[in-house]
């Protein structure tokens, strides 16, 4: 969002961070809880070597257990993992039945051109769709994520049409087509939008959508004499035409990331469909809990070099789909996988929450050139 | 043991000086996000002890990033714990310093969920890119994008009260 409001954020989390009371001198232990042993150190003193000592000691203790487990774990369990079979002929034996798919007819830049016999224009055509009366239809990038907004004036009064429709710190910008083809990155400058919510958007991040919208919002009417150009001019997004994913599948609801990111999932208790882009990304960091255990290996995003997300969830490295890379897809899931056992204690309720993959049960290949904009500018600003 | 033996005089002497270095601001960071400060020690302790099975870690960047990495880590994974075991909920009372320091920003925080908030500490306080949050915390950026928007929607009415009069 906006430097202001970060510096004033930066400025009451200071506070706080001072505030933090100094270290007692008298060692005090929580509550027992079902976790391994931590290291205490000793009363009244910080030397690290008798830290050192014990936690080297716990390391052979832990190191044993974990070997332990691992010679356990790599037994075979019948867990629903151990059926997973990801793949594109899973898609041709379940006749899955979404909505109709509209007709696309794509363009040379990878992306379409025409759906369902609308003309589809660019964000970057602004003169071509700025002055249509009716709804269009109109390709964008999507961000990865919000804007900063440098020029946000927070404490501006004014009507709540003109926030809305002038957009002065939006939770979405979307971008201008530009660039896409090459893979060079967005470029110019990006618009936005009324009625695009940022859980909506975040899961096409580096790609591009297509959205319906419409411009002479009648909300432009509240607005200021002085703002009103603008508000009519102001893009308002009702739906994502494109690319699509199913909101049901065969009567069963899809559940998207925002379902992810809220803890539905993990309150579900069943196997669930889960939708959305595929999407495969370096984690670049290795962290020991990774190679110490291999259930831990196999269920934590992070513990795989490439990590797998779909509509911005990640996904257990288990689930190996990787190869389904800019997909769309609707998997067959669940969370609390038996393998969550075996993970270590500290990261095992992670375990338990990681959505790992059954099945595919709908697939589509929208970005047929299988291109994205490479993390442009996620706080990229208008 | 093979860490033990790994560990030359030197080793323990560079341990001695980050632990000096690093452990009072991770102990800080750690307590905004759990609460009670003697936890945050236990959590600031055990990041220490898994930095000493990797040592060594490399430049004092590399020994912050990587102990903001996995103590933050394992304060998410305590706040999800205490969650789950609904009886180790953290007493208000724990965290009276932050009460007796700002309390609205500490009530609004504690609303936001563990890793949202840490990774709003990191970026807000520490500088620390949604990139590099992203691999700390091991999720997409995207997710940490996410967070961020929302973890800045619901302070918004909190920050801006104090400045415009509201």
């Amino acid at each position: 969002m906006d430097d202001r409001f970060d510096e004033r954020l930066r400025d009451r989390l200071s506070g706080l961070d001072a505030a933090v009371p100094p270290e007692a001198p008298v060692v005090r232990r929580k509550l027992a809880t079902p976790v391994r042993p931590r290291v205490v150190r000793a009363a009244g003193t910080r030397s690290l070597g008798l830290t050192a000592a014990l936690a080297l000691a716990l390391v052979a203790l832990i190191s044993a257990g974990l070997a332990a487990r691992y010679f356990v774990a790599t037994e075979p369990t019948g867990s629903p993992t151990a059926a997973a079979t990801a793949s594109t002929e899973a898609t041709a034996s379940v006749p899955a039945t979404p909505t109709s798919e509209p007709t696309v007819i794509m363009g040379s830049e990878g992306f379409p051109v025409s759906i369902d016999g609308q003309r589809v224009y660019r964000l970057d055509d602004r003169a071509a769709w700025q002055n249509l009366s009716a709804s269009f239809i109109v390709a964008a990038g999507a961000p990865y994520g919000p804007p900063s907004c440098p020029r946000f004036e927070e404490a501006t009064p004014g009507p709540t049409a003109e926030a809305d429709l002038l957009g002065r710190c939006p939770d979405v910008i979307l971008f201008n087509t530009s660039g896409y083809a090459s893979g060079s990155g967005w470029s110019g400058m990006g618009t936005a939008p009324k009625g695009l919510s940022l859980d909506a958007v975040t899961g096409w991040g580096g790609h591009i959508i297509v959205v319906r919208a419409h411009t002479h919002d009648p909300e432009a009417a509240q607005c200021s004499a002085a703002e009103r150009a603008g508000c009519e001019a102001a893009l308002v997004v009702e739906a994502i035409v494109w690319p699509s994913v199913p909101d049901e599948v065969d009567g069963e609801h899809v559940y998207r990331g925002s379902d992810e990111w809220s803890g539905n999932l993990a309150r579900l208790g069943r196997t669930f469909l889960f939708g959305g882009l595929v999407r495969v990304q370096a984690t670049g960091q290795q962290f020991s809990e990774c190679s110490a255990s291999m259930a831990a290996s196999q269920l934590l995003a992070y513990c795989s070099q490439n990590s797998t997300a779909i509509d911005s969830a990640d996904i257990a490295p288990n689930s190996d789909i990787q190869a389904m890379a800019d997909q769309v897809v609707v998997v067959r899931a669940h969370v609390n996988d038996p393998l969550a056992a075996d993970c270590p204690a500290a990261v095992r309720t992670a375990c338990e929450q990681s959505v790992v993959v059954e099945s595919v049960v709908w697939s589509s290949k929208p970005y047929s050139t299988a291109r994205s904009v490479p993390l442009p500018t996620p706080s990229g600003t208008p | 043991m093979e860490a033990a033996t790994r560990l030359t005089p030197a080793d323990a002497r560079d341990l001695e000086a980050a632990f000096s270095i690093h452990m009072p601001w991770l102990r800080r960071r750690i307590a905004l996000i759990v609460g009670d400060p003697e936890e945050a020690s236990d959590l600031a302790q055990e990041a220490f002890a898994r930095a000493v099975e990797k040592w060594p870690l490399g430049s004092r960047d590399d020994i912050a990033r990587w102990l903001a990495a996995v103590g933050i880590r394992l304060a998410i994974d305590e706040m999800r714990r205490r969650r789950r075991w609904g009886f180790l909920q953290l007493h208000e009372t724990d965290a009276a310093w932050a009460l007796q320091t700002d309390p609205d920003l500490w009530r609004a925080i504690s609303q936001l969920e563990p890793a949202t908030r840490a990774a709003l500490l990191l970026t807000v306080l520490d500088g620390y890119t949604q990139e590099e949050v992203a691999t700390a915390l091991g999720v997409a950026r995207g997710t940490v994008a996410s967070w961020l928007s929302r973890a800045r929607a619901r302070l918004r009415p909190v920050i801006g009260s104090t400045d415009d009069g509201r």
